[in-house]
């Protein structure tokens, strides 16, 4: 016995083919409309259409949404000339978030100074790297003097200079590792630990600065105050555990320099039994001082978190350095 | 002379072009239109960087959020990007006559939200380098096919925008919404059988310009 339902007609039928491509329709439903679909051509044709288009609108869905640009001016502006824009922030979570994003910071916000620091050094560098004006100088005089053939000879040692130059300037300036012997010793004691294993759940943790930018290397006593600014808190050592920049030292053997950060990692892990290691970076750039800090897994070189980076006067690097290195602990630095 | 009520001397600094240390207490920065911002910030000033970074941190923000970067590197992602941007201002590289800056802006923070989820998300190789794992949605295609997608959604886009409104309205609650035309009759205001033939009509107007621009959906 056929179904009441199976005597529907076709614009009965068709009013509900989107639904159906969307599957959401009862069983009973869906059986209906594949019935009269199976002997209707004209309904038949109508849901490859409705197919076709409900799959090119779930494909680029977004080709409805307005461009950034125009919520932007619509939320900050109140630009809408055709007044789409407000219909459908109405409609699109993903515009309406997007729409959210577009409003400005309320105006006593002013950006953080480090980040000041950083615009105002960047501009400044531009300014100090305007070419000068063109001068016809000696050598453009010398070389039109030059008789045509030393001129080719001169331009294939200058040439074989330049290569030789070119490779001296371009090979990267090497990232130093500084090391150090400070023990952390606090009124006669010192924190000295076994490089045995550390307690299960227990992290131990591994504090390495190193520098960029730097042609020479940075005098010991400099690099000792560093990591004496690193010292842990006590609070801080009841929760972790910390080898010493001593150990660190005798673990890498006083290697200042790896091709691979990994290789590092490995040898502070398997020798001093070290989870996590601090990385600590200053680096050297237009003048500058830049410290920025990096917390990285030993197993894995995993980044799992860091600093930002603040620009640091020469006096106040130790103090900076160690909010850098803290922050990327996720810890307060306690100074 | 000079000071702040001299009037000739300020309209002369304004011709040409910006920005005077002198009536920068006038300005009120929120109104100030895009070019003029640029201008300012390459000047070298604060008071324009801070509008910079009131108009545009939370949409840098927001897609560092969309890209799954760490909340942690939040503050970071939005600095590097404003660190971009003044580099490609300060060449000259951006041409605010032709381009939006809160697009260049999005394109940049997209960029180095890239850069920086690929960063934590590495997986150690035996050669100590790395390789990338679970690239976020917007990204899993290989590159070229993320390109082809993106000239078909313009081509998609442009299509829509070619159709009147109403088109765009009826495609929409039709087949994304996927409403009946009983419903949509209702929503627009029109008699069912009015709505669907129009509906209709627009879907054969759209198929058509994509199929004139080789898409056929």
């Amino acid at each position: 016995m056929r179904n009441p339902n199976d005597f529907m007609t076709c614009a009965t039928i068709e009013e509900q083919l989107v639904r159906d491509v969307k599957r959401d329709l009862t069983r009973e439903e869906a059986e209906v409309i594949e019935r009269h679909v199976s002997t209707c051509s004209s309904c038949s044709r109508e849901l490859e259409e409705v197919k076709q288009m409900t799959k090119l609108f779930d494909e680029y869905e977004e080709a409805f949404c307005p461009e950034l640009q125009e919520i932007f001016d619509f939320v900050n502006h109140g630009l809408d000339p055709e007044g789409n824009i407000s219909t459908h922030l109405e409609r699109c979570a993903r515009c309406s978030e997007t729409a959210e994003a577009c409003k400005f910071l309320p105006e006593e916000v002013k950006m953080p100074e480090n980040l000041w620091n950083r615009i105002e050094q960047q501009i400044s560098i531009g300014r100090a790297v305007q070419p000068p004006p063109e001068t016809k100088g000696w050598f453009s005089q010398f070389w039109q003097w030059l008789p045509s053939l030393p001129r080719l000879r001169v331009m294939a040692m200058a040439t074989a200079a330049a290569v030789g130059l070119l490779v001296i300037i371009t090979y990267p300036e090497p990232t130093m590792i500084g090391l150090s012997s400070v023990t952390w010793g606090d009124a006669g004691e010192e924190m000295v630990f076994k490089s045995g294993r550390t307690a299960p759940g227990r992290e131990r943790l591994a504090h390495i600065v190193t520098f960029k930018g730097f042609k020479e290397p940075w005098p010991q006593k400099r690099i000792d105050q560093l990591y004496r600014a690193l010292k842990p808190s006590s609070e801080m050592r009841n929760r972790l555990d910390f080898v010493t920049p001593a150990q660190v030292e005798a673990a890498l053997k006083g290697r200042r320099e790896y091709g691979n950060t990994s290789d590092m990692l490995g040898d502070l892990r398997d020798k001093l039994a070290v989870t996590k290691v601090v990385i600590s970076t200053v680096t050297l750039e237009g003048g500058r001082f830049i410290v920025s800090s990096e917390l990285v897994d030993t197993q894995n070189a995993n980044a799992l978190g860091r600093s930002s980076k603040v620009v640091a006067p020469e006096a106040e690097l130790p103090a900076k350095l160690r909010d850098a290195a803290y922050s990327a602990l996720g810890e307060e630095s306690d100074r | 002379m000079g000071g702040e009520g001299d009037g000739p001397r300020s309209r002369r600094m304004g011709e040409q072009g910006l920005p005077q240390a002198s009536d920068r207490a006038k300005v009120d920065f929120s109104k100030i239109l895009d070019e003029e911002l640029i201008e300012r910030c390459l000047a070298g000033q604060k008071e324009p960087w801070d509008e910079m970074y009131r108009r545009f941190n939370r949409l840098i923000m927001h897609r560092a959020q969309q890209r799954g970067v760490k909340a942690y590197d939040f503050e970071d992602v939005g600095q590097d990007t404003l660190i971009a941007i003044v580099e490609i201002l300060r060449k000259r590289d951006f041409d605010p006559n032709r381009a939006k800056l809160a697009t260049l802006i999005w394109e940049i923070s997209d960029n180095i939200c890239i850069d920086y989820w690929r960063r934590f998300n590495r997986i150690p190789t035996e050669d100590g380098g790395g390789v990338v794992e679970d690239i976020p949605a917007e990204t899993a295609s290989r590159p070229d096919e993320h390109l082809e997608r993106l000239e078909a959604l313009e081509i998609v886009r442009d299509a829509l925008r070619s159709l009147e409104a109403v088109c765009r309205e009826l495609l929409w609650l039709r087949y994304r919404d996927g409403l009946s035309y009983r419903e949509i009759a209702g929503i627009l205001e029109g008699k069912v059988g009015a709505v669907r033939e129009r509906a209709l009509r627009c879907r054969k107007s759209l198929k058509q310009i994509l199929e004139a621009r080789g898409i056929t959906p």
